[in-house]
C-alpha cells in the first residue's frame, strides 16, 4: 500500500507485503526496498528541513531595514537559492551516485524475484 | 424441480455477493462492469420474471468510483483498466508527439521520395525510443519528482506501476524502436535513434543534479530527432538536415529557460542545478541569444537550398515576435514575461515546422510508366 506524501519529506510512504513462506531472495529485496525508502526519507526530511530555516533567516536577515514587505522580491531569493545550491553540492552528488546504485540494485532484484529465481 | 430451483438461488445468492466481475479492460474505460442477476425460471417454464431484483453490495451504493480518492492506495495500482494510461503518462506522451512531429517534419523536408511505409515506420521507431527515454528518465528520478510540485503526480511517484514494470516498458520499447527503425528504415536512423537515448537516459538525466550544463545536453537530444528524419528518408544527413537540427538546437533554450524560470525554489529545493537559479543573468541572455540564432537560421534556409525565399517573409513575423517576447522576458524576467514565452515557443515550433513544409524547395513525385519503370518526375515550386 502507498500513502499519502510526507509533509517534510514529500516521500510516500510504502507498506509492502510480507509473504509468509517468502524465499531468501525476496527477503533481501523487501529489506533492501524498506532500508532504501527509509534512508530516503531521512535524506529529504533532513535537506528539506535545513532548506525552510535556511529560507527564513535569509529571509528575515533580508528584510529588516525595510519592515513593510513580509515576502523578498524573485531576484533577491534567487540568490539564496543559488546559494543553498551551491552550498549543497557535494551532499546532492554523492546522494545521486548512491540513489543510483541503490536503484539499479533493486532493480537487478525485482527481475531476479520477478524470473522465479529464489537465491 | 425445486430442487433445480432453489440451486439457481443458490448459485445467484452466491454471485449477488459480488455484483461485478472482473474483465481484463485494457482500453480506455472509466467504470466498473456490473452484472445484475434477474430470476430465470418462473413456475417452471423459461419465461422471465416480470418484476427483476436488484441485489447492490451494501458498501457499493454507486457505479462510479468514489469521487474522494482514499489516501492509502495498493501499490501497483490493481486498477487495469488505467494501464494505458499509466504508459502514457510515463512516456510523456504529449512530448512524445512533439518529438514525433519534428522527426515527420525532418522526413519531410528531405530531398528525397516520400515512401509512405518508411515514414509511417520512422514515426512509430522514433515514437517508442522517445517513450523508452522518458519511462528510464522518470524511473531515475522518483525522489526528486517527488519533491517539485510540478512533478509529484508521476506514475512512479504515486506508485501506480512498480520501477521493474517501468523499466520493462522502457526496455521492451527501446528494442522494438530500435528494431523498426534498423530493419524497417536504414541503420544511420536507427544510430541517431539509439544513441538519442543514451544521451537522454546516461547523459543528461544525471547531468542535471552535477552542472548546468545539462540545458546544453538536452538541446542536443532535442535536436536530433528531425535529423532521424531526414536520414529516415535520405539515409544521409545534408546541409539542410543540420540547418533543421540547429534551429531546434536553438530553439529548446527559449522554451526550456522560460519554464524553468517560475520553478526556481522546487528547482532548488530538489537540487537541480539550472541556469535559471544559479545564473538568471546567463538564463535570460541565453535565452535571447537563441531566439535572434533562430531568425537568422530561419532566413539561412533558402540560402542552403532547403526552401525558397518566401519562406524568409512568411517566418520573420513569427520569429520577430519571439524575439520580442525573449526581449521582454530579457528586460523584465517576471512569471508573466516567462510563461508567455513558453507557452509562445509551444506554438512557434508546430506552425515553423508547418511553413517549412509549405516552402520546401523540391517536391519529388513518383511517375510508373508503362514499362514499370519508375520515373523520377522534379516538380519545382
Amino acid at each position: 500500500m502507498i500513502g499519502p506524501p510526507n509533509p517534510v519529506s514529500n516521500l510516500r510512504p510504502i507498506i509492502r507485503q510480507r509473504l509468509l513462506h517468502e524465499t531468501p531472495l525476496q527477503q533481501r529485496l523487501r529489506e533492501l526496498q524498506d532500508e532504501t525508502q527509509a534512508w530516503n526519507e531521512e535524506f529529504w526530511s533532513e535537506h528539506n528541513t535545513r532548506f525552510i530555516k535556511e529560507k527564513e533567516s535569509y529571509i528575515k536577515s533580508h528584510l529588516n531595514p525595510n519592515d513593510e514587505r513580509k515576502t523578498l522580491t524573485a531576484d533577491e531569493m534567487s540568490e539564496f537559492y543559488k546559494a543553498f545550491l551551491d552550498h549543497n553540492w557535494k551532499t546532492h552528488v554523492k546522494y545521486n551516485f548512491e540513489w543510483y546504485s541503490r536503484n539499479f540494485t533493486l532493480l537487478f532484484l525485482a527481475l531476479k524475484v520477478n524470473l522465479g529465481f529464489t537465491r | 424441480m425445486s430442487k433445480i430451483l432453489h440451486a439457481c438461488v443458490r448459485l445467484y445468492g452466491y454471485n449477488t455477493s459480488t455484483n461485478f466481475y472482473h474483465k481484463p479492460n485494457f482500453i480506455f474505460k472509466k467504470y466498473v462492469n456490473l452484472r445484475i442477476p434477474i430470476a430465470n425460471y418462473v413456475n417452471q417454464s423459461n419465461a422471465k420474471a416480470s418484476a427483476t431484483t436488484l441485489d447492490v453490495h451494501p458498501t457499493f451504493t454507486s457505479l462510479e468510483k468514489p469521487s474522494i480518492a482514499p489516501a492509502w492506495k495498493p501499490t501497483p495500482s490493481t486498477d487495469r483498466t488505467n494501464l494505458i494510461q499509466h504508459y502514457m503518462k510515463l512516456s510523456k506522451i504529449r512530448l512524445t508527439a512533439l518529438v514525433v512531429v519534428t522527426s515527420m517534419a525532418g522526413y519531410a523536408m528531405a530531398p528525397s521520395p516520400f515512401v509512405w511505409d518508411t515514414f509511417a515506420l520512422c514515426v512509430a521507431g522514433t515514437g517508442l525510443m522517445s517513450c523508452a527515454a522518458n519511462a528510464v528518465n522518470q524511473f531515475h528520478e522518483v525522489p526528486f519528482d517527488a519533491q517539485m510540485s510540478r512533478t509529484k503526480h508521476r506514475v512512479l511517484v504515486c506508485g501506480r506501476l512498480t520501477p521493474l514494470h517501468a523499466m520493462t516498458f522502457a526496455a521492451v520499447s527501446s528494442i522494438l524502436g530500435t528494431g523498426i527503425l534498423y530493419y524497417g528504415v536504414n541503420g544511420l536512423t536507427a544510430l541517431l535513434g539509439l544513441s538519442n537515448l543514451i544521451l537522454y537516459t546516461s547523459i543528461y538525466t544525471p547531468l542535471k543534479r552535477i552542472s548546468i550544463l545539462n540545458t546544453w545536453v538536452g538541446s542536443i537530444v532535442g535536436a536530433i530527432p528531425p535529423l532521424m528524419g531526414w536520414a529516415a528518408c535520405t539515409n544521409s544527413l545534408n546541409s539542410g538536415a543540420w540547418l533543421m537540427a540547429a534551429l531546434l538546437y536553438c530553439w529548446q533554450f527559449p522554451h526550456f529557460n522560460a519554464l524553468s524560470w517560475n520553478l526556481r525554489p522546487d528547482y532548488s529545493r530538489a537540487g537541480y542545478r539550472m541556469m535559471a537559479v544559479t545564473n538568471p543573468g546567463l538564463c535570460r541572455r541565453v535565452a535571447l541569444r537563441h531566439t535572434v540564432a533562430i531568425a537568422a537560421l530561419s532566413a539561412c534556409a533558402p540560402l542552403l537550398d532547403t526552401t525558397n525565399y518566401w519562406f524568409v517573409l512568411e517566418s520573420a513575423p513569427l520569429n520577430l515576435y519571439f524575439i520580442y517576447l525573449a526581449y521582454q522576458f530579457y528586460k523584465d524576467s517576471s512569471s508573466s514575461s516567462s510563461r508567455k514565452l513558453f507557452k509562445y515557443s509551444l506554438i512557434h515550433l508546430p506552425v515553423l515546422m508547418v511553413l517549412f513544409l509549405i516552402n520546401k524547395k523540391k517536391w519529388f513525385v513518383f511517375e510508373e510508366n508503362s514499362n514499370n519503370d519508375i520515373e523520377l518526375d522534379e516538380i519545382e515550386e
